[in-house]
């Protein structure tokens, strides 16, 4: 095989080896589901993301008023793929939940997402 | 999602200058000895200068970096709890092997050529052990690749400052023969340069292109820069090598005016290559 020819299957054979490998941690699912509307006394929020990761900051704010809520647990000393937060019991509200973390190759994550809580019979039952 | 503020982006400008400056001096002693006999002073300045431009910058991206992941609180940025979060992350740990290689540079370069380079390779090294690489499934393929790319990156530009001190300070014979043995092989390094470049495009994409990822966008800026720095390297090879020798003194001042334009080109593009590793690829 010619020197050309040798360089073309070894690009191909590397590019074809490692591609689609390359994607960022992204947050895959929440309990609350962003959107989602749940009933009053919510106490724990969970976050699930696509690869580990190292949370530094969450915090949990009530929209109406943009109070901000207690996180009453630690946050994971070490890189974890989903975490929970607990919360004093919410009350009927729109809420939205700020987190920050460090990817496994150094980047700072922010991202955010929102929930409501009801006292209707309609809203998904608290976990 | 990730953070991407513009002091994080000049702040790591600043460290692919240093880092350049350091390395890419011991890289141009260790390929053109006779030639960095003749600029030594420069040289000297270009390692000290990237040594305490990495001692400024460093700590200062400590901070930064402390404030970013703790919403700019500085009592928990710098409390019990994250104090030393940046050490236990790649950016913290890449920075530590970058100051200690520089400062190992500094201090052993004149009494060790082989542990300078080795030095040298280390800080070049640095940058894989942070950034899109590092959370690949492919890590050692595109580490291997990104090593060459940057030590390309570095033997190059990291000749500009010793080149412009040999327009004003060589004989034209050393000046002369110092600059077409750059630009043999400068041929040869480019070609690593840009073969891996495109590797790593390919697969930092994925091979898809898609105009609408900034991602992408932001690559499109670099690529039109490289073009730039590219014409003049040709420049500078096709025309001003030749005409140094025919007219040395015209020849010398016209290189050094090219290659003050090529060092701010080479600025634009390490800016370029910042603002896109702020961004995810797949974004």
């Amino acid at each position: 095989m010619g020197t050309p020819k040798s360089v073309a299957f070894a690009t191909v054979f590397v590019v074809a080896g490692v591609t689609a490998a390359l994607a960022h941690v992204k947050m895959n699912a929440s309990v609350p589901k962003a959107g989602e509307t749940v009933a009053a006394g919510l106490s724990e929020i969970q976050l699930h993301f696509s690869k580990p990761l190292r949370l530094t900051l969450i915090h949990v704010r009530r929209v109406d008023d943009q109070q901000e809520m207690a996180v009453s647990s630690e946050l994971p000393a070490f890189f974890v793929d989903s975490a929970k937060v607990a919360v004093d019991a919410l009350q009927a509200g729109s809420y939205e939940v700020f987190w920050t973390a460090v990817s496994n190759d150094g980047h700072v994550m922010k991202g955010n997402f929102a929930f409501s809580v009801k006292e209707t019979q309609d809203a998904q039952p608290a976990q | 999602m990730i953070e991407h503020d513009l002091l994080p982006i000049v702040l790591r400008v600043l460290v692919y200058v240093a880092s350049i400056a350091v390395a890419g001096a011991v890289l141009f002693a260790f390929s053109f000895p006779r030639a960095a006999r003749e600029v030594q002073p420069a040289l000297r300045r270009q390692v000290v200068a990237g040594f305490c431009l990495l001692l400024l910058v460093e700590p200062v991206r400590y901070i930064v970096f402390q404030l970013a992941i703790s919403g700019g609180d500085w009592s928990l940025a710098f409390g019990p709890v994250l104090r030393w979060m940046g050490l236990q992350t790649p950016i913290g740990q890449a920075a530590a092997v970058r100051l200690i290689a520089a400062l190992l540079v500094v201090t052993v370069a004149r009494r060790s050529a082989v542990v300078a380079l080795a030095a040298a390779l280390v800080l070049i090294g640095s940058f894989l052990l942070e950034g899109h690489s590092v959370s690949s499934d492919a890590r050692i393929a595109l580490g291997a690749l990104l090593f060459i790319h940057l030590a390309a990156v570095h033997w190059w530009l990291g000749a500009l400052y010793p080149l412009m001190a040999l327009t004003r300070c060589a004989a034209p014979e050393t000046l002369s023969a110092a600059v077409e043995a750059f630009g043999a092989r400068a041929a040869w390094v480019v070609a690593a340069l840009l073969g891996t470049g495109v590797l790593l495009l390919l697969i930092i994409t994925g091979v898809q292109l898609n105009v609408d990822s900034d991602y992408q966008q932001r690559f499109l800026v670099k690529l039109l820069l490289v073009a730039g720095l590219l014409s003049l390297a040709a420049w500078n090879k096709l025309r001003l090598t030749p005409l140094l020798r025919r007219d040395p003194q015209s020849g010398a001042a016209r290189l050094r005016g090219s290659i003050r334009l090529e060092i701010a080109v080479a600025l634009s593009i390490l800016a370029a290559t910042a603002w896109i590793t702020s961004t995810a690829p797949d974004t």
